[in-house]
């Protein structure tokens, strides 16, 4: 079995890489697949804390590098799925614990073993970022339509595509918000695309869920009324390969907008 | 409350954090709960936040600061502001100090009184017998306390000092005796020579752990590791993230909400204490158990509201209990 490792990267910070390896990882695992998460923002850690497995982590990537542990004693086992598996950065030491070549040889390992490794980047194009690219064959790049995530995306989508590891990058628009776009407040997702010229692979709109979710340690798929959860669903399909179209992210949310939808499209008609 | 005193003697002791864990060693002998505690303190300074955390300290054994004894002026001071008694040792620094790090206690005997055993112990412990008649409390631990100096380095792995005094016949048909003759006063001196050598049981100097004690006074944020080849003593709150691993006992004087790790050299007699358990993970020696899971929020519970507890092994696997 050779799975494919995909990076989730930013450059910016803040823009919800951590929650989108979360719900990817837990999406990909729902449908079947055998996915690994490894957490490379050492010294930072969070993936753990929005599994809700940070009481669970004995080993962690530092101590794999260094041969105090196997790689399989270092993978913690998702608490509902245990398709799904977890391999925690350090949280007592630094980037530089880590290099490229260990993280690739790590990647490489467990390739053997899992469909999808996702790779959960820090913040930054230093040696984190150097890191969690080293394994990768694929990437998501994750933004937020606002112009500084924009330009950090640009600068990330150019230092991947100097990387010949990674075949194909894909672009994530998080925290959409409809009523913004409407009022011409926030930059709309055609117009980001626009700018990256990327291929997109999900848009997620802003959920107020998903900083519940994090709190209790349960990524928001596992929600089946969350928009944002059937979003990142949806993402997951289309790494599987699967054409599903964009989900209508404007959804009424209240009765009344609900009415006036329905009378809006009858008028439409 | 029992009204009998107990005396914690810790004139060894040369900085708070010693202070600290000889008091809360003292108190792993059921016999110091829920009693007046009479303090022995050297010439050692303390200031008002330290008597107080003392103070605390020993209320949260059920027990209540009767009475200290010190050298020092400031500290003496600061005492009778604080409204606790003052008593000026019967000895000087000069003439006699128990070894370091051990702590003695009694059942306190009034001055005038004289013990058979007296000169005889005066002699064994290298001073002379001008002192005696005042000395009487001190001197009837001299033996013991001499002999006891040694074992600490052959013991030093093993904490066996920490296990209960086993009682054995004999033993404790001598204390029902002195507890007797004690009530009456008039035939002390008389059980007195009944009882000979054989004091009470409790009266055996319970000797601290031999190994060093470092005493950290500062919050451990995440990410930060106290690794620590002797026991810790941390004032101030444990953050999750952050990681203590000590080789022996762990104490947090606060809430550990960290990864405690006691005993990592594979004593499995360590303990770990917190005034709130809130811990991710409580390891000792190679026995490991974690936080029920949903447990994790609030991020660090901070509250005034505390609930002391102790965690140890038993049976394999590491259980909580409730102290007081």
């Amino acid at each position: 079995m050779t799975g494919s490792v995909i990076v989730i990267t930013s450059g910016k910070g803040g823009v919800g890489k951590t929650t989108t390896s979360a719900n990817i990882g837990t999406a990909l695992a729902k449908d079947g697949n055998k996915v690994v998460l490894i957490d490379t923002d050492i010294g930072l850690r969070n993936l753990d804390l929005l599994l809700g497995l940070e009481n669970r982590i004995v080993y962690t990537i530092v101590d794999v590098v260094e041969e105090r542990c196997k790689l399989k004693q270092a993978l913690v086992k998702d608490k509902k799925n245990p398709n799904l598996c977890l391999l925690a950065a350090a949280q007592t030491r630094d980037k530089s614990a880590v290099t490229a070549e260990q993280l690739k040889e790590i990647c490489d390992t467990l390739k053997e073993d899992f469909d999808y490794i996702l790779v959960d980047c820090p913040a930054g194009i230093e040696q984190g970022f150097q890191n969690a690219v080293a394994g990768a064959n694929e990437a998501i790049v994750v933004t937020t339509p606002e112009m500084s995530a924009i330009r950090d995306a640009d600068r990330i989508i150019g230092l991947l595509e100097a990387k010949e590891e990674v075949q194909r990058y894909r672009l994530l628009v998080n925290r959409v918000r409809p009523n913004l776009i409407k009022s011409n407040d926030m930059m709309s997702v055609e117009d980001v695309v626009e700018i990256l010229s990327c291929d997109l692979i999900g848009i997620i709109p802003e959920d107020t869920g998903v900083i519940t979710s994090t709190n209790k340690g349960e990524p928001i798929v596992n929600d089946e009324n969350s928009l944002a959860g059937k979003a990142y669903m949806n993402v997951a399909k289309r790494i599987e390969g699967e054409e599903v179209p964009f989900l209508d992210i404007d959804q009424p949310r209240t009765f009344m907008e609900k009415v006036k939808k329905f009378f809006s499209k009858k008028v439409k008609a | 409350m029992n009204s009998e005193l107990f005396i914690i003697d810790l004139s060894g002791c040369s900085n708070t954090g010693e202070i600290i864990t000889s008091v809360s060693s003292a108190f792993e002998v059921m016999e110091a709960r829920e009693r007046k505690i009479g303090l022995k303190l050297s010439n050692i300074g303390l200031n008002q936040a330290q008597i107080l955390s003392i103070q605390s300290l020993i209320a949260s054994y059920a027990s209540e600061l009767d009475y200290v004894e010190t050298l020092n002026e400031s500290t003496k001071n600061i005492c009778e502001n604080m409204g606790i008694k003052v008593q000026t040792p019967a000895y000087s620094e000069n003439t006699y100090t128990m070894p370091s790090r051990e702590i003695a206690f009694e059942i306190p005997k009034k001055e005038d009184e004289q013990s058979p055993l007296n000169t005889e112990v005066s002699q064994m412990d290298g001073h002379e017998g001008e002192n005696g008649g005042e000395q009487t409390i001190q001197n009837d631990f001299a033996p013991q306390a001499s002999q006891n100096t040694q074992e600490p380095q052959q013991q030093s792995e093993g904490f066996e000092e920490f296990k209960p005094i086993e009682f054995d016949e004999q033993n404790l048909q001598t204390m029902d005796t002195y507890k007797k003759a004690y009530d009456e006063n008039e035939e002390e001196k008389q059980t007195w020579e009944e009882v000979d050598y054989y004091a009470p049981p409790t009266d055996e100097p319970v000797i601290v752990d031999s190994k060093q004690t470092i005493y950290v006074t500062q919050t451990l944020r995440s990410g930060q590791v106290l690794e620590f080849d002797g026991n810790v003593v941390i004032i101030g709150d444990c953050h999750p993230g952050s990681e203590i691993k000590a080789a022996g006992d762990i104490t947090v004087w606060g809430v550990l909400g960290s990864i405690a790790h006691a005993g990592s050299k594979g004593n499995r007699d360590a303990k770990i204490r917190a005034l709130k358990m809130n811990a991710v993970q409580l390891r000792i020696a190679n026995c490991y158990s974690r936080r029920p899971d949903g447990t994790n929020i609030p991020y660090i519970i901070k509250s005034s509201v505390f609930t002391p507890e102790e965690a140890r092994i038993v049976d394999d696997s590491i259980v909580l209990f409730k102290i007081n």
